[in-house]
């Protein structure tokens, strides 16, 4: 239905995708699977329109493809259902679901009418939802609905899924397999993205592994077992990308350094553990259990409602993220654009925001101690930049990362805590930044990574929690943590059922 | 020092493309732009550079640089303000309605006038913050608010200004314009102490990334409220020197500094989406905007049409900016591509 043929693109002379081919067939689901950064979500807006320079060929029922808006692969019969929600927050449910297409939901259509055919499309699939209601009022995962709705709603012949169920819960999981498998039955085809195993196995007919942008293999469902797929996905010794961890004796010997009791907030119910010094504890969980909403508690940026932090024995109070700086915490947050920098200021200045407090003569800033800091990060972590007055925007993605790293290694922290530090960043930064947080913890910082990298915390934990609706459901310790365990406690299945599966 | 990588490689063209992007560029810019008009007019008219024309200059120029100055710092944390003009108008008011010729008086009333300057923008100042309103729809209706009440101080313009300030203000030290000395004083005794201390780089880091400073501890409301507080200082210096260049107190004289204050810090390089831009710049571009307007008026230029000069002239300069940032990312991503192609064979 669907060929893609020797497709590569680059950014700024980054190679993302290295000459892909690619085919899906109607009545077939192919699985795209890779680690984060293997290049998925750009070989699906290449495919749905979305990005329009690339080389390479598209084929649509043999006929070359070449759309040029997302709107026109659409017409063509091809939607993507993307991690990026595509919806108008201000906008009820059933303008939406409408939104965009020729014809339907335009200015002549009426509210009835509108509401009628979303009642139609909702009936067909089998879903219920109040149709009037804002967009931006509902939930993530029901926001996920919608968008899933939306690209159906004109019977495409191709629908790519994207990390469609990250963002859905037990039961619109099983609702959205199912809705796969119908979509099978009458001829459609289906690529499915998902770094969920399980889901691939159940559904895919054919299962194709990208690693760091280029294709690995394209096997046959009823070939291969989940291990075999792990195995093409991860493409190499995992000694290879993780540092050496700390020996578990070694470790208990050590101070905790941060002690949680009975933590209630946003998000988090009755969380209790600890970090020793020196220890590299991760966070997993599925997408939205409490992980993140765990750290902003921690760092302040989200009030506890109840409960005791205690650092270094201390018992403290964390209002707001300035009091955790002053207390030694530091946090590595999730949106690094958005939470971690300052785009528009200097590598230097950035890395200098969280401590300036520290090198002040007579309320000035000290900028000859504040060089020497910069300087030291810029070296210790090897941040690739022309200088410590280059811009952030002129970085890549890993070596603003490495910068934010530097701000709280300039805080001299005794926790850090870190939220998906490796989101988005290519994977040569990111065995850098591995090295970098074991060495940042052999200096006897406690460490907290949340991680939604399955992979990462088996290599880079000394101790995994795994989270499952806001409350610490497992701890995995060593030899235990393992994809499978993590995964198991992940959706609150017994892990050793999961590892039997 | 930062391990560098060979110049074949992409990431290292990125960055030698990066670094001309540097904030310096609008400053050195607007600054040769300045010597320029400078030159052309002293060839055109070599009266133009004598001391006393020169001096006259810096007068004319001082209100709008000071204003401009108050209107950088508020563009700084990623706001506008609209209530500039009525401001100056206020304090000019304020001032020719009070003053006596003794010093005490003077400074009694100068004391007075930047009170009521940081006051009316730490009024602004807490709407932005705690009622969490946007900049341009406050100091929209703070300026109707000042800006009556500077008609009731003064419904009419008069009141009495010593003459003696424009004496000091007219004057010179040697060859160089008191007015001058006043400007540099105002940069290198409120403005560089500033920048350079722990509030300065706070007015940077929420301006470019309001979430990003807070997770860096920085109290993102108090560095807000403190850039009203320093534009404060610096539209009642502005106020007060116009009010002492003309002599009079006027409600409506403050006016077009609204407009030619953003004007002033966008010509030298402050971006309306905050955390760019800077003194030195707005002046730069406040004696830009001066000198274009007595050029126009050297040619005998209708009034009117000066205002669509002025407009025409920020327009093509921004313009200008833009499209050559534009075209620098896009020869930079071309450099990009074909090196990334030369590496691959």
């Amino acid at each position: 239905m669907l060929r893609v043929a020797g497709v590569s693109k680059s950014y700024a002379g980054n190679p993302v995708l290295k000459n892909i081919d690619l085919e899906l067939d109607p009545g077939k689901a192919h699985a795209l699977v890779g680690e984060n950064g293997a290049g998925k979500s750009t070989l699906v807006k290449i495919m749905s329109g979305g990005i329009l320079s690339y080389e390479g060929k598209l084929e649509l029922e043999g006929r070359p493809y070449r759309p040029s808006s997302p709107s026109n692969a659409q017409s063509l019969g091809v939607v993507a259902v993307q991690q990026e929600l595509s919806l108008s927050p201000y906008l009820p449910v059933y303008q939406n679901l409408w939104l965009g297409k020729g014809g339907v939901g335009g200015l002549l259509s009426s509210k009835a009418e509108l509401r009628r055919k979303s009642q139609e499309l909702l009936d067909r699939y089998g879903m219920s939802m109040e149709l009037g209601r804002w967009v931006g009022d509902l939930s993530l995962e029901e926001q996920q609905l919608v968008e899933i709705l939306k690209a159906l709603a004109f019977d495409p012949k191709v629908v790519v899924f994207d990390e469609p169920t990250s963002a859905l819960g037990a039961t619109n999981t099983r609702w959205l397999l199912d809705l796969i498998a119908g979509l099978k039955r009458r001829g459609r085809a289906v690529l499915l993205i998902s770094h969920r195993l399980p889901e691939v196995m159940e559904l895919a007919d054919a299962i194709t592994v990208l690693k760091d942008g280029a294709k690995v293999a394209t096997v046959d469902r009823r070939n291969v077992k989940e291990e075999d797929v792990v195995r093409l996905m991860v493409g190499r010794d995992l000694s290879e990308v993780f540092p050496r961890k700390t020996a578990l004796d070694e470790l208990a010997a050590r101070e905790t350094m941060l002690e949680v009791r009975d933590l209630r907030a946003k998000g988090v119910d009755d969380a209790s553990f600890s970090v020793r010094s020196g220890e590299v504890v991760g966070l997993a969980g599925l997408e939205g259990q409490g992980q993140h909403d765990l750290l902003l508690a921690l760092f302040g940026a989200n009030a506890a409602v109840s409960g005791q932090i205690k650092i270094a024995g201390v018992e403290s109070v964390v209002r707001k993220p300035s009091d955790a700086i002053r207390l030694g915490v530091g946090l590595v947050p999730v949106d690094r654009r958005t939470e971690g920098v300052v785009l528009p200021l200097s590598i230097s200045e950035n890395i200098a925001l969280a401590s300036l407090g520290r090198r002040q003569r007579w309320g000035w800033v000290d900028r000859r101690k504040e060089r020497d800091v910069v300087l030291r990060a810029i070296s210790d972590l090897g941040i690739h930049a022309t200088g410590p007055a280059a811009g952030l925007v002129t970085l890549s993605g890993g070596n603003q990362q490495k910068v934010v790293l530097g701000k709280w290694l300039a805080t001299t922290p005794r926790v850090l805590l870190m939220d998906d530090p490796t989101r988005g960043v290519d994977i040569e930064a990111r065995s850098d930044i591995y090295r970098q947080i074991r060495e940042i913890a052999a200096r006897g910082v406690a460490i907290l990574v949340n991680s939604t990298d399955t992979l990462e915390l088996v290599g880079l934990c000394d101790r995994v929690l795994v989270m499952f609706e806001g409350r610490l459901a497992r701890e995995l310790v060593g030899e235990a943590i393992t994809e499978e365990a993590i995964v198991g406690a992940a959706v609150g299945v017994n892990g050793d059922r999961h590892a039997a599966a | 020092m930062p391990p560098h990588r060979g110049a074949g490689e992409p990431n290292a063209l990125l960055k030698s493309a990066g670094e001309s992007l540097s904030h310096a560029g609008p400053i050195i810019i607007i600054y040769l732009v300045l010597l320029a008009m400078i030159g052309v007019l002293g060839v055109i008219s070599p009266n133009f550079l004598s001391p006393g024309l020169i001096g006259n200059l810096f007068s004319t120029a001082l209100p709008l640089a000071l204003a401009g100055i108050a209107q950088t710092v508020i563009v700084l944390i990623k706001g506008i303000d609209l209530s500039l003009g009525s401001i100056i108008s206020l304090v000019m008011c304020v001032a020719a309605s009070l003053m006596r010729d003794s010093a005490l008086s003077i400074a009694s009333v100068f004391l007075l006038c930047l009170a009521i300057g940081v006051a009316a923008e730490v009024i602004n100042g807490l709407f932005v913050v705690y009622a969490r309103l946007q900049s341009i729809i406050v100091t929209l209706a703070t300026s109707l608010i000042f800006g009556g009440v500077a008609l009731y101080v003064m419904p009419q313009p008069g009141g009495y200004v010593p003459e003696s300030l424009l004496t000091i203000l007219s004057g010179s030290v040697g060859p160089i314009p008191n007015s001058a000395i006043i400007l540099i004083a105002c940069l290198v005794c409120v403005w560089l102490p500033i920048r350079r201390s722990r509030l300065g780089v706070g007015w940077y880091a929420v301006g470019g990334n309001e979430s990003g400073a807070y997770f860096s501890g920085v109290n993102v409301n108090l560095t807000k409220i403190s850039a009203f507080v320093v534009a404060g200082v610096f539209a009642a210096l502005a106020g007060f020197l116009l009010a002492a260049e003309t002599l009079t107190g006027d409600p409506a004289m403050g006016a077009p500094y609204t407009l030619n204050s953003i004007a002033a810090s966008v010509l030298g390089g402050a971006s309306l989406a905050g955390g760019i831009g800077g003194a030195i710049g707005t002046v730069g571009g406040a004696f830009v905007l001066t000198i274009f307007v007595d050029v126009l008026f050297f040619f005998n230029v209708s009034a009117y049409f000066q205002y669509v000069f002025s407009g025409a002239i920020v327009i093509v300069a921004l313009a200008i900016v833009s499209m050559s940032d534009w075209a620098r990312s896009r020869r930079a991503n071309r450099a990009f591509a074909s090196a990334a192609r030369a590496s691959d064979r």
